[in-house]
């Protein structure tokens, strides 16, 4: 007989439906799995068995295909399935030419053409370390200074929402900036956390001391951040490769999509690509993770060589869609 | 003899009722002329189990004319009254096909077989039944015609012919010297709410054994004299006629907008009537009987006493005629206000709470005093109390008020704190200028941004927003708590600005499916239907593609209508249906084809869509009555069935051959309602063929109703079909029909 403890560790996730699984994630999600993740699946997916009282693997497959709750049960296991560990100011060197050189780089172009609106997309953010991050960077440059609604901050004591705090004088609103940080997941337990905005002191690992001080503030569970940064910030739950949904935000200047299509297959890695080129005005860059590159995917992007990386740049003169990607198909 | 009917013979022969019972069921596989023979012998076995099973098996037998003239025979049977009993069960069982013979036998058969062969008649709703009862009620036995009188009493169930005939036969007999004759038939009449004028039942009233009836029959009449008469008859020294009088009055009275002059015709009766206020007091004190308490509660509203109104605010707290009471006592008007709020301050919570409800709803009621007494109620004990003061505050309270009720949006009782935001939108709305005072106050511990989101919310329903407003709402959607990200989405739904819309749409993504549907709702207000279209292009979620659609009709019918075409087809028998429903919601007279706040070129008249149904919107309707799933067909019929053009019709008409008896049911009672001579001739031809009893009783009322005036006789169908929440439709989606209930060929239609 089959052991089963409290905590279910006598199922195992045999061979073929491994294989079952991971095409199913594949073909629903983009999600690639190697083989070296049948037992990372096995450990991450058993309390769902238990929880749904389901005998094998075999079972929880076909709960996700036909069960009387499987658009729930699918929330559930991409939260386990894709819940990464991540943590404020990851990748430094990426950041930094982020904020010393294109923020710089956008600012000037933006005043040229007279349009004060910035939009950055945190595509894949997890719990919104990343998103966060970027705010905490947009807001140190100095160069944007985000028109925000006086009429729940003027109490007594002047904030960080008041536009004076920001270094920008409040008595000249046209000065004041459109900007709009975007953070998006496929699991919806990472944006509910990710809109809560409170972390524990292993999200600051790589975080400098005064931005600790001066971006978030103690709380119950640990750190929140601060309500300026937070304001620039919105979350919601998106599949990357889901392009009709992926429109809800217009289009972006810059997009971090940092350690997410190591996920996908070849397939939905062209597709997500396609997506973020489509989201990106023309001019706009994209951000990969250290490990990862457009190469054999997409040529239709140019190369911006900053001082210490490598960026992705959507032609200022393209329009329409991806011209340079193969058909998935 | 056939080997199914030897295994029957041999099974009926056992003593055991069980395997006879059993035995009854295998009747129906029995062809040939043996069938009416067994089903016979089952009638008349001595256990009535095995009897019940022959009449469940009666209607699904072959030879239906040898199985119905064996049943009508057995109606003559003397010496078994089991048989002769359950043959009359069984020829009702049979429905419309045993009129015929039944009718015709009427003439052959002694008093008793006659009595019993009426009361078949009597259970089967059919025009020619009717008929044969209304020649019974001249029968000579007095037994036969009584039987015919109660009958009638429930012809209207064959349409409104049959309750026309039944009623002018009823009337009619009413001039005989049979005494019971006469009660069933003033009973009968009552049942049938014939309202037909007092001067038919006055000359009844007077009777001491027929005036109990002659009041219940009266009861629906709208005439003053028979509503005074009523009245009067309230303070009649028989208890049971005074019951009577005081239940008809009270049914009346319910009836009655207030001011209604049969109200003050009732008032002047009962005032002149001695022993009226006495025995309504005593009727609404309480006891078991509350038909009569309802009706008494009635009585002492129009006698506008100040001594009752504490007994008729006791009884608001009970749920079975606290309706009534409330009616009493806004009977009272603003006389009511003082001694209502002075018993009610001293009243159960509930019973205040209620009470404080009624006053602030009570037209002429002096402002300030009750303004006083909500204000007192938010100091209350009790939730119930506070709830109910807040709620009515939110309709009477003045600027000052708002701040009030403000401080109840944090309440930790969630009844409170969402009462509390709908005052506070109500106060908002009207006094402008104080919420904005209210907007850019500060309150320690508490999160401004939700009072700041229901502020906005009330302004923005009576003025544009300002940038700074919309900059607020955008902050509230990254709020944590999904209530306030959804009371943010629909402050911006009324902003009609490209800020407030780019907002909400990204709230498309929300991971909170409750905001998520706010959105979608707002962009639909908003008249934005590209995001819209975008959210469907993939649907999975029927709650959402139904919100979906009906957010796209409010942007836009026609991208609407195709952005359902592809759902109708859908495999998901869930988001078919609310494709077909959102299509059903498009069907209005005339529906505007462009998007509300879009400026157009086209004249009012070219903008409209045409009713009946477009063409575009009846074909996608008949691709979705292909679907393999009923659920989804019978939706679609009857958003077809609403306002059917020719077209419709004849699809209808087609469905009439589908395989499936609650499909034909459902085209038959939908064609009913056409009227037209093409329509009844295909009903009655189906009529000859259908077999299943259900059908042929649906198709049998379709050919008989007569379409009223009002159109307040509509399809049992269509009612249902319509009362159903979109949820119940598709809940049953999937879900078997009636296997076995086979009837007329035809396979699916609208493929």
């Amino acid at each position: 007989m089959r052991r089963q403890t409290a905590s279910g560790d006598g199922i195992a996730l045999k061979p073929e439906e491994f294989r079952l699984l991971r095409d199913l994630f594949a073909s629903r999600a983009g999600l690639n799995f190697g083989p070296e993740a049948r037992f990372a699946i096995e450990r991450r997916l058993r309390e769902r068995l238990l929880v749904l009282k389901l005998h094998d693997f075999a079972d929880y497959h076909h709960y996700l295909r036909f069960g009387a709750h499987a658009a729930e049960e699918w929330d559930e296991a991409l939260d386990l399935l894709t819940t990464n560990e991540t943590y404020f100011f990851r990748e430094e060197r990426q950041l930094r030419g982020f904020a010393e050189e294109l923020l710089p780089m956008f600012h000037a172009q933006m005043l040229a053409r007279g349009k004060r609106r910035l939009v950055i997309w945190s595509a894949g953010c997890s719990t919104g370390e990343e998103a966060y991050t970027i705010a905490i960077l947009v807001h140190q440059s100095g160069l944007f200074f985000p028109r925000r609604s006086t009429i729940l901050d003027s109490g007594p004591s002047p904030s960080l929402t008041t536009p004076s705090a920001f270094g920008a004088p409040a008595e000249s609103p046209s000065a004041l900036w459109d900007v709009r940080i975007y953070g998006s997941d496929i699991s919806r337990r990472c944006v509910a956390a990710a809109r809560r905005g409170t972390y524990t002191e292993a999200s600051f690992r790589a975080t400098p001391e005064n931005l600790r001080r001066s971006c978030f503030r103690a709380c119950d569970g640990g750190w929140q951040v601060t309500e300026p940064i937070r304001q620039l910030c919105h979350f919601g739950q998106m599949n990357l490769l889901d392009e009709d949904r992926t429109r809800v935000f217009g289009k972006a200047d810059v997009i971090f999509c940092r350690n997410v299509l190591i996920y996908f297959d070849t397939k939905a890695r062209k597709t997500a690509i396609e997506v973020l080129y489509d989201r990106l005005n023309p001019g706009g860059v994209l951000l990969l993770g250290h490990s990862e590159s457009l190469l054999n995917v997409s040529t239709a992007f140019e190369l911006l060589h900053l001082r210490e990386d490598l960026v992705y740049r959507k032609p200022i003169s393209a329009q329409g869609p991806n011209p340079a990607l193969d058909d998935p198909t | 003899m056939s080997d199914a009917a030897s295994a029957v013979r041999w099974l009926l022969d056992q003593t055991e009722p069980e395997a006879r019972r059993v035995a009854v069921q295998q009747i129906a596989k029995v062809h040939g002329s043996e069938g009416p023979e067994l089903l016979l012998r089952a009638l008349g076995d001595e256990d009535w189990r095995v009897r019940k099973e022959g009449t469940v098996v009666a209607p699904t037998l072959d030879r239906r004319e040898e199985v119905v003239a064996a049943l009508v025979a057995a109606l003559e049977e003397t010496y078994n009254i089991g048989l002769r009993n359950a043959a009359v069960e069984a020829l009702i069982a049979v429905g419309p096909d045993a009129v015929g013979a039944t009718i015709e036998t009427l003439p052959r058969l002694d008093s008793d077989a006659r009595k019993l062969a009426i009361e078949v008649l009597g259970g089967i709703p059919d025009t020619r039944a009717t008929t044969a009862l209304a020649r019974a009620l001249a029968d000579e036995d007095p037994n036969v015609r009584g039987t015919a009188a109660e009958s009638l009493g429930g012809a209207a169930r064959a349409g409104e012919e049959s309750r026309e005939v039944a009623i002018q036969a009823l009337i009619a007999a009413l001039a005989t010297t049979d005494v019971f004759l006469k009660i069933a038939a003033l009973e009968s009449l009552a049942r049938l709410e014939a309202g037909l004028p007092w001067a038919v039942f006055e000359p009844f009233a007077a009777d001491p054994l027929l005036r109990r009836y002659a009041i219940a029959a009266a009861a629906g009449s709208r005439e003053p004299e028979a509503v005074a008469a009523l009245a009067r008859a309230t303070g009649d020294p028989s208890p049971t006629i005074a019951r009577e009088a005081l239940v008809a009055l009270g049914d009346t009275a319910f009836e009655c907008e207030i001011g209604h002059p049969l109200l003050e015709c009732a008032r002047d009766a009962l005032l002149d009537t001695a022993s009226a206020r006495e025995n309504a007091r005593r009727a609404a004190a309480g006891g078991d009987d509350t038909r009569a308490r309802a009706g008494a509660l009635l009585a002492l509203g129009l006698l506008r006493s100040v001594d009752d109104v504490a007994s008729i605010v006791d009884a608001l707290g009970d749920d079975d005629v606290a309706e009534r009471a409330e009616l009493a006592l806004r009977l009272f008007g603003p006389a009511a206000v003082t001694p209502l709020l002075s018993v009610a301050r001293d009243s159960k919570a509930p019973v205040r709470a209620a009470a404080l409800s009624l006053v602030a709803s009570l037209e002429g009621a002096g402002v300030a005093e009750v303004r006083q007494a909500l204000r007192d109620a938010l100091k209350a004990d009790s939730v119930d109390v506070v709830a109910s003061g807040v709620e009515s505050l939110g309709q009477l309270g003045d600027a000052a008020d708002l701040r009030r009720v403000a401080s109840l949006v944090w309440h930790t009782d969630e009844r409170v704190a969402a009462t509390a935001t709908n005052a506070v939108a109500e106060l908002g709305a009207r006094h402008v200028t104080a919420a904005r005072a209210l907007l850019h106050e500060s309150r320690p511990g508490q999160d401004p941004v939700v009072l700041a989101c229901i502020l906005l919310g009330a302004i923005a329903s009576t003025q544009p927003l300002l940038d700074d407003d919309i900059r607020v709402l955008e902050r509230a959607l990254a709020h944590d708590d999904p209530q306030v990200r959804r009371a943010a989405i629909d402050a911006l739904a009324q902003a009609e600005s490209d800020a407030a819309a780019e907002a909400v749409t990204f709230a498309l993504s929300d991971e909170e499916h409750e905001v998520k549907l706010a959105a979608v709702r707002a962009l639909g207000r908003l008249g934005r239907p590209e995001p819209l279209v975008d959210l469907l292009a993939d649907a999975r979620d029927a709650d959402l593609a139904a919100t979906t659609l009906r957010a796209l009709a409010d942007a836009s019918p026609k991208i609407a209508l195709e952005a359902a075409r592809p759902l109708v087809t859908q495999p998901d028998a869930a988001i078919a249906c609310a494709a077909v429903a959102a299509i059903g919601q498009l069907q209005l007279d005339a529906v505007a084809l462009v998007p509300p706040g879009h400026g157009s070129s086209v004249s009012p008249a070219a903008s409209l869509l045409p009713s009946p149904l477009s063409s575009a919107r009846e074909d996608v309707l008949f691709s979705a009555l292909g679907h393999p799933d009923l659920a989804v067909v019978k939706l679609a019929l009857s958003v077809l069935g609403q306002k059917p053009g020719p077209r419709a019709l004849a699809r209808l008409g087609l469905c009439l051959d589908h395989a499936e008896w609650e499909v034909r049911r459902a085209a038959a009672e939908l064609l009913g309602q056409a009227k037209t001579p093409t329509e009844q001739g295909l009903l009655r031809a189906r009529f000859e063929r259908e077999r299943d009893p259900t059908v042929r009783e649906a198709i049998a009322a379709a050919v008989s109703v007569r379409p009223s005036a009002d159109g307040a006789r509509s399809s049992a169908f269509a009612e249902s079909m319509r009362a159903a929440p979109l949820g119940a439709i598709a809940g049953n989606a999937g879900s078997a029909s009636s296997p076995s209930k086979a009837g007329g060929g035809g396979g699916k239609v609208g493929e």
